[in-house]
């Protein structure tokens, strides 16, 4: 039987990373990381500022070559084939604008130059969708219908992946539940989806899957259900005998304080972090983990990051 | 052809920056043309278009790279080799507009029209530029100066900086050129010129694809100086390593104006004095020697001196002068001048351009009246609204500078010359040089002041007219064809009597066969004005081959003609000593392919006797006729230099009688400008 085409084998993840390095003269922007996106999941990307999400996505587009490590797109390297991933994927960079007098149908007529399978109807559906004036230049619109215009350019080519840096940031509410209604959408058509965000709430909404990267490497990659049974979080009501900052203290729960409610998170379960509260004399009450609490769990001062989960 | 991507927003951006650029250029291009018509060209065409080409070649990238525009179409699937060309082909299309302007606004400007673009522009040390190679170097600049800005910006993608390198840079070759000056004695022609901005153009042309591919929007990259300044060297240096070979190939890659040294010298022998036109890298002075080679006077520099156009006048010489002002507005002059007074007096001056007439203004001083008193000299003058050109005799009053005008015709005119009592001997109906055909010419007698005209009948088959410089006589050469033989013979014609008198030659003009004749197409005896005596100079030569040249002279006054054979076949007019005994010449061997040249001075063959060699001198340089300085010696320009693209003259002294070869001692040009600063 002969070998598929390169790319083409939709068994194989849509994202493979390994070991991926990328120095920036002194600075090491990633160490060493490593993470898989499977074919038709939304995958979110979230870490602290400059923790390497950009640069991950940069690395995949092709648009920075890797310092060191594996990277494999669609099954095709992009060091080698850039301009084949470029033309599969539909990209939205974070601060990257078109030129600030191109109007909006110029973009699409450019797009429709740009990529062989650009679907100018598909153009039209979501410029209706978002309610985009298509004459309208990009220095007269507001950020969101920036933001959604570059998104209508990314994926009216119907690309098999969409990868989306920080889509988001900086929108009003509104536009914000457009954007990730249309993710919604997109996925539910089947397109799988590689976006990064600050906003832990947009990514705990339509993400399957969520890597945390720290420091340029990922500390966290797990599919999102996977959480709850990973991380234990309890409700605390504190007697004048426990001191619940040894426990922070001693890397084995994090404190939160939330008014006069106190909660432990940690990367034990639940039902542990019950039990040690009542060692101390305290009383718990577990309730699920949620991905702001495990992103500051994780990423709160020198604590040691757990092991990755695949 | 698939459409790059980039294309319909560059057509955008075209559009939408376009109206204000060209609102600005034209502007500019009109405050540029405002200085007038040679300032005005010279800054619009090498000073604006050149700086508007920098900032169109800054501008080719500058939003890309200062508002990180690239970084988003880098994430989509495009060529980028093919968008910096469609950029590129962007930036020289609006090039062309703005050439186009700046040329617009020379045009229509309501004095350009008198300032027709066909004509050559004078490019300073360059020298005369013709259209087409004006075009090729204003083009080569502005591309060599589109692919600087191209290079400073993908070098520092900041145009604020690129704009630091790229100012010395698009000067770069103009520097070069000054080296070549400077260094190596050698001007390069305009063509040259071209040649080394567009080498230039493409090497940055080259390095700015290379600085854009290399240069990545995602990455913080330092600034690449080492980069800038090795294309920089790399441009030097490939640009000298063409040019300057080229400068020395090309024939006329070597300003005559420029060599340096003595460039021309005229003996009067009224002082004696000796007229030179001395250059140095910077000016060309004028100044008077006395006979020993001393300092007499400086008359000034950098003015187009022409002192063979030489009149005498009681009170000392009067010089006609024609003086180049600007690239190309031209200004006329005549001058009065006596050596021991010092510097020459104007006696006329103007404007070769009347703009508030729109008229155009062509003078030729032809001649002086014997006492003179009255410099005479044509005037045309084109009237640019209608179209039409009126001929005029002028006549100045030497010494009031007053100045009458006579009109000749509005027909094609050729003056030979004018008379001391200022009529006019004309061609009213001129053939084309070397038609060799005076049948149906109308050379007349005209008294413009009279308004009078008389024919003058030629004797038939006429084929050369030669005029005394004194107006004293007509010289008609009648060339006659009997059976295979061709004969000559010489008709005098007296002014302004028109009496027609047969002169016999001694020796007798050749009768020669008429093969002779119909292989070359052209008589083998010419006639002609004689440059020293004024009077006329028949030349019987056997070109190709070493037969000795020989010459009829009749000088104005004289009776009897005299018979001059040279040993050889000659390279130059002979040219008589001051007693007629001895005359000189330059000789060149035709049958040898050595370009080498002697100096041959032989005396008079008396009585039909053999000429007899008196002198041979070797000699590099024959760019002007050697003269008589006295009797006894012979003044001639000798190149020092081994370099024959870029010579060095001084003008040396042959002595006949002792042989003895000394350089005539003349002011170092340094010196002489040191001299008249002082």
């Amino acid at each position: 039987m002969a070998d598929p085409i390169p790319g083409t084998d939709t068994s194989t993840p849509a994202v493979v990373i390994r070991e991926l390095v990328r120095h920036f003269g002194a600075v090491q922007a990633l160490r060493g990381l490593s993470l898989s996106i499977e074919r038709g999941s939304v995958f979110g990307l979230v870490g602290n500022n400059g923790a390497g999400k950009t640069t991950a996505i940069h690395t995949l587009m092709g648009l920075l070559p890797p310092t060191g490590g594996e990277v494999s797109v669609l099954g095709l390297d992009p060091g080698r084939a850039g301009q084949d991933i470029r033309r599969r994927v539909g990209f939205f960079p974070e601060r990257d604008e078109p030129y600030a007098w191109l109007r909006l149908r110029s973009l699409l007529q450019m797009g429709a130059l740009a990529y062989p399978d650009w679907d100018a109807s598909c153009a039209a559906e979501w410029c209706e969708r978002f309610n985009l004036d298509t004459r309208k230049r990009f220095k007269q619109m507001s950020k969101g219908m920036a933001a959604k215009s570059k998104l209508v350019a990314a994926l009216s080519h119907r690309p098999e992946l969409l990868i989306l840096d920080e889509p988001t940031s900086g929108l009003d509410p509104g536009s914000r539940q457009d954007l990730i209604e249309a993710i919604q959408s997109l996925h539910r058509e089947g397109v799988t989806i590689l976006f990064s965000s600050h906003n832990l709430d947009d990514v705990e909404r339509v993400a399957t899957h969520v890597g945390l990267i720290d420091q340029g490497r990922c500390v966290l990659h797990t599919a999102c259900e996977q959480i709850t049974e990973r991380f234990g979080r309890v409700r605390v009501t504190p007697n004048a005998a426990i001191d619940l900052s040894l426990l922070d203290e001693r890397a084995e729960a994090r404190l939160e304080v939330d008014g006069d409610v106190h909660y432990l998170v940690s990367d034990r379960r639940a039902d542990w972090l019950a039990a040690l509260v009542a060692r101390f004399g305290g009383t718990a009450v577990v309730e699920p983990a949620d991905l702001p609490a495990v992103f500051r769990l994780i990423t709160a001062g020198d604590r040691p990051a757990p092991e990755a989960v695949a | 052809m698939k459409t790059h991507p980039i294309t319909p927003a560059e057509f955008e951006q075209s559009l939408r920056s376009s109206p204000k650029a060209l609102v600005m250029i034209l502007l500019l291009a009109v405050g540029a043309r405002a200085l007038g018509p040679g300032p005005g060209f010279l800054l619009g065409y090498f000073i604006i278009l050149p700086n508007l080409a920098m900032a169109l070649g800054l501008g080719v990238f500058q939003e890309e790279y200062e508002k990180g525009h690239l970084r988003y179409f880098w994430g989509w699937p495009i060529g980028r080799t093919t968008l910096w060309l469609v950029k590129l082909v962007s930036a020289l299309t609006f090039l062309i507009v703005i050439a186009g302007c700046v040329g617009l606004v020379q045009a229509l400007w309501p004095t350009g029209a008198i300032a027709p673009p066909p004509r050559e522009v004078m490019l300073g040390p360059i020298g005369p530029v013709g259209p087409n190679t004006m075009l090729w170097l204003i083009g080569s600049l502005a591309l060599f100066a589109l692919a600087s800005g191209m290079v400073g910006m993908g070098a520092c993608r900041s145009a604020k900086h690129a704009t630091f390198i790229c100012l010395p840079l698009i000067y770069m070759p103009i520097a070069l050129v000054f080296t070549f000056m400077l260094w190596f004695d050698i001007v390069p022609t305009a063509g040259v010129v071209a040649t080394m901005f567009t080498a230039a153009a493409v090497v940055l042309l080259i390095g700015a694809y290379v600085l854009f591919r290399l240069r990545n929007p995602f990455l913080e990259q330092v600034w690449v100086w080492r980069g800038v300044a090795a294309l920089t060297a790399a441009t030097a240096i490939g640009a000298a390593a063409l040019g300057l070979p080229l400068a020395m190939l090309t024939g006329g890659g070597l300003s005559r104006a420029m060599a340096r040294g003595v460039t021309m010298f005229e003996v009067d022998p009224a002082g004696p004095w000796v007229y030179v036109t001395l250059s140095d890298m910077r000016h060309n002075h004028l100044a008077v020697l006395d006979g020993e080679g001393g300092w007499v006077a400086y008359l000034g520099k950098d003015q187009g001196w022409l002192p063979w156009g030489m009149s005498r006048h009681p009170d000392g010489s009067l010089l006609t002068e024609q003086m180049t002002l600007g690239p190309i507005n031209a200004q006329r002059r005549a001058l009065f001048l006596h050596p021991p007074s010092g510097p020459p007096r104007v006696i006329f001056e103007d404007d070769e351009f009347d703009n508030a007439n729109r008229t155009v203004f062509s003078i030729q001083w032809v001649a002086a009246s014997n006492d003179g008193s009255v410099l005479y000299g044509t005037e045309i003058s084109f009237d640019v609204d209608s179209q039409t050109q009126q001929h005029m005799l002028i006549a100045l009053d030497t010494d009031t500078g007053r100045l009458r005008r006579a009109p000749l015709t509005t027909d094609q005119i050729s003056v030979f010359g004018v008379l001391p009592d200022g009529r006019v001997v004309a061609d009213m109906q001129p053939q084309q040089p070397y038609n060799a055909d005076y049948s149906s010419s109308e050379l007349v007698l005209l008294d413009p002041w009279q308004n009078k005209t008389t024919p003058i009948e030629l004797p038939e088959d006429t084929i050369e007219v030669v005029l005394f410089k004194d107006g004293s006589a007509l010289i008609a050469l009648v060339q006659t064809i009997d059976g295979n033989r061709v004969s000559y013979r010489v008709v005098r014609i007296g002014l302004p009597g028109l009496e027609s008198t047969e002169m016999t030659a001694d020796p007798p003009l050749p009768s020669l066969p008429l093969q002779a004749l119909l292989s070359r197409g052209v008589p083998s005896i010419g006639a002609g004005q004689d440059w020293q005596t004024g009077g006329a100079l028949l030349t019987h030569r056997a070109y190709g081959t070493d037969n000795p040249t020989r010459y009829w002279l009749l000088p104005p006054g004289e009776k009897q003609w005299i018979g001059l054979t040279a040993e050889q076949n000659t390279y130059s007019v002979p040219f008589l000593s001051p007693n007629r005994e001895l005359w000189a010449a330059f000789v060149r061997d035709w049958t040898s392919t050595s370009p080498n040249l002697e100096l041959h001075v032989m005396r008079r063959a008396r009585d039909g006797g053999r000429p007899e060699m008196v002198l041979r001198q070797p000699v590099k340089f024959a760019m002007q006729q050697p003269q008589w300085l006295d009797n006894d010696r012979v003044l001639y320009l000798h190149n020092e230099s081994s370099n024959p693209a870029a010579p060095k003259t001084r003008l040396r002294v042959l002595n006949v009688r002792t042989g003895e070869d000394t350089a005539f001692t003349v002011m170092d040009p340094a010196l002489l400008a040191e001299t008249t600063d002082r």
